[in-house]
C-alpha cells in the first residue's frame, strides 16, 4: 500500500487504554506502516509493543500477564512508595523486552510521552532504556512507582500532560498524525467509593481537562475514540476480548483513515 | 484445492524471502537468496520436455536449483521419471498438511515455556539460530530476513516467531506467517536443537501456531513436514490433512 507518512499517537487509560490494541490490529492488517509511533502511559506500552514488532494477538497475550495481585508489593506499600512494586513491574516487562533495549536501537521511531512535575511540562523520550522510559510514562502516583528517574529527570505519568503532541510528532517529517484514545465518560464520584477509586477519578478529571485544552490547541489530523465498554481499569485479562470489540469499532473508521492517509494500491 | 494452497503458499512465503518469481508456460520459477533447500525452485505445471528442461536451466544460469514435483497427479509422476532419467536425484519428499483452524476448538494447552519473539527479545531467537547453523555458518542472512519481517507490514503479511525454552535453555524456534486478507497461515520454519524432544516439541509449537491462527481468523494453516508416519498421525489428531506429497529433486 502507498500512503502518506504518518504517526500514531496513543493515549493511556490503564487496561481500558490497552483496548487500543484493537486499532493497531487494523493498521497491521491493512499494511499501514507508521513512521513514528508515540504514546503515553498504557498508550506507551501499546506503542512500544507495536514498534518492536509484536502482532496484536501477541500484545493481548503479553498484557494478560499483568496480574494485579502478583504486582502488589507489601514492602513498597509499607515504605509508602507505591502499591505496585518497581521490581515486580520490571520483571513483567523483562519477559518481553530485553532489559538492555534502548529506544535509539529500534528500527522505527518510538516516542514515549512523560511529564515533568517540576516544570509542569511534557517530556518526549526518544533515547535511553526502554523499560525505564515505559515506567516513567506510566508513573501514576501512589499506584505505580513514581517519580521515575530517566536520564537525570524525575518524571511521572505522561497522561498527566495529556495530548497527542501533533506539532512535535510532525517535526519527524510525517504529514499526518492519527490520535487514538479510549472514551472517558465523566466519572461518578460516589461518596462510599474506595480511596483508590476516588484518587483515580479525580486524577482522571484533571488530566482530561488538561488534554481537551491541549488537543484543541494542537489537534491531530484524525482521531479514533473507542469505547472500551465492559473493560475495567485493572482487569488486564479482559484486554483480549476488549481489543476484539475495539477492532470492530476501528473498522468503521477504515474508510476515513484511508482518505486521511491518501491510501492507494502499489 | 492443491493449486489454491500452492498459490497462497507462494504469495505468502516468497514476498519476504525471494528475489524473483516468474510464472512461465512451463511452471513457476522462484529465485531466492535464502540458504535452504527451497532456494531457487521450480514448480512445473505440466509435463516436462527436453526443451522445458533447457529453458529452466538457462533461467537459473549457473545457480543450483531444485524441482518441486506434485506426486498427486499423473504429470508429477511422469516428470519424476523424466527428471530421474535426466540425472536428477531425489533430495526429499514432503507432505503438505493443512488444518482448517476455524473448525477447531480453541486449544487449551499449557504453553508455558513458549515465548513470542519481537525485536526486544530477538537475542533468544539468535541463540537457537546460531546453534542450529553452527556447522554451516549461514545464519546471518536468515537472521536479517526474519528481523526485517517482524515489523514489516508493507507486504500485507504478518510474521511471527516463537521460541521454546526448557530448564532455562532455548531448544526450538518456529516461524509463522499469516496473511489477513488471504485468511491463510503457513508454518514457515521449525528449528529444533538436539536438546529438544523433537516430535513432542514440534507438536507444542504447532498447537501454539494453531491458537494464533484462531485468534487471527486464519481459516487454514499449512505445515510442510518431512517426517515419518508416526508424526503424521499426531498431526492428523490435531486436524491436519495431507493435501499432497511433493518430491524435491536437485
Amino acid at each position: 500500500m502507498k500512503h502518506k507518512k504518518f504517526a500514531i499517537s496513543i493515549k493511556g487509560g490503564a487496561a481500558k487504554g490497552l483496548g487500543a490494541i484493537g486499532v493497531v490490529r487494523l493498521f497491521q492488517e491493512e499494511s499501514l506502516q507508521p513512521e513514528v509511533i508515540a504514546g503515553s502511559s498504557a498508550g506507551a506500552i501499546v506503542a512500544a509493543m507495536y514498534t518492536v514488532g509484536m502482532k496484536w494477538f501477541e500484545m493481548s497475550r503479553f498484557v494478560s500477564q499483568f496480574k494485579l495481585l502478583k504486582m502488589v508489593n507489601i514492602r513498597s506499600i509499607i515504605k509508602g512508595s507505591s502499591v505496585i512494586g518497581e521490581q515486580n513491574l520490571r520483571e513483567i516487562f523483562s519477559n518481553y523486552f530485553d532489559p538492555d533495549l534502548r529506544l535509539e536501537d529500534l528500527p522505527n521511531k518510538l516516542v514515549i510521552f512523560t511529564s515533568n512535575p517540576k516544570t509542569n511540562t511534557r517530556v518526549y523520550i526518544t533515547k535511553g532504556n526502554l523499560i525505564t522510559a515505559l515506567m516513567a510514562s506510566m508513573a501514576y502516583p501512589v499506584i505505580l512507582p513514581s517519580p521515575v528517574n530517566h536520564s537525570g529527570q524525575y518524571l511521572i505519568d505522561g497522561d498527566l500532560t495529556s495530548s497527542y503532541s501533533t506539532s512535535y510528532l510532525k517535526t519527524y517529517g510525517v504529514e499526518s498524525v492519527i490520535g487514538i484514545r479510549s472514551q472517558s465518560p465523566i466519572p461518578n464520584l460516589r461518596k462510599n467509593a474506595g480511596y483508590l477509586s476516588k484518587i483515580n477519578k479525580v486524577y482522571g478529571m484533571l488530566k482530561d481537562g488538561i488534554g481537551i485544552n491541549a488537543d484543541l490547541a494542537d489537534p491531530c489530523d484524525y482521531e479514533i475514540v473507542f469505547n472500551p465498554k465492559g473493560q475495567s481499569l485493572l482487569n488486564f485479562g479482559g484486554v483480549g476480548d476488549t481489543s476484539d470489540r475495539v477492532y470492530a469499532q476501528a473498522l468503521t473508521h477504515k474508510g476515513d483513515i484511508f482518505k486521511v492517509l491518501d491510501v492507494s494500491a502499489d | 484445492m492443491t493449486a489454491q494452497i500452492v498459490k497462497k503458499y507462494l504469495d505468502l512465503t516468497y514476498p519476504i524471502l525471494l528475489s524473483e518469481i516468474n510464472h512461465t508456460e512451463f511452471g513457476t520459477l522462484v529465485k531466492s537468496n535464502l540458504t535452504s533447500k527451497y532456494y531457487n525452485n521450480f514448480w512445473p505445471k505440466k509435463l516436462l520436455t527436453p526443451k522445458a528442461l533447457e529453458t529452466v536451466k538457462s533461467a537459473f544460469k549457473h545457480d543450483k536449483f531444485t524441482w518441486q514435483l506434485d506426486l498427486g497427479d499423473k504429470s508429477g509422476i511422469d516428470n519424476l521419471n523424466f527428471l530421474v532419467a535426466s540425472g536428477y536425484k531425489s533430495l526429499d519428499t514432503e507432505a503438505w498438511q493443512v488444518v482448517n483452524t476455524e473448525e477447531r476448538q480453541l486449544l487449551s494447552t499449557d504453553f508455558s515455556g513458549i515465548t513470542d519473539i519481537n525485536l526486544g527479545n530477538y537475542f533468544k531467537f539468535e541463540t537457537v539460530l546460531k546453534e542450529f547453523f553452527k556447522h554451516t555458518h549461514r545464519p546471518k542472512y536468515f537472521l536479517e530476513v526474519c528481523k526485517i519481517s517482524l515489523n514489516n507490514y508493507s507486504t500485507g503479511d504478518l510474521s511471527s516467531i516463537i521460541v521454546m525454552e526448557k530448564a532455562g535453555k532455548i531448544v526450538a524456534a518456529m516461524g509463522f506467517l499469516y496473511s489477513p486478507h488471504k485468511h491463510f497461515a503457513h508454518v514457515h520454519f521449525i528449528l529444533t536443537l538436539p536438546s529438544a524432544t523433537e516430535t513432542k516439541d514440534h507438536l507444542s509449537l504447532l498447537k501454539y501456531a494453531m491458537q494464533n491462527s484462531q485468534k487471527t481468523i486464519a481459516k487454514e494453516l499449512l505445515c510442510i513436514t518431512t517426517f515419518g508416519s508416526e508424526y503424521w498421525s499426531d498431526l492428523a489428531a490435531l486436524g491436519f490433512e495431507t493435501t499432497n506429497i511433493y518430491a524435491v529433486l536437485g
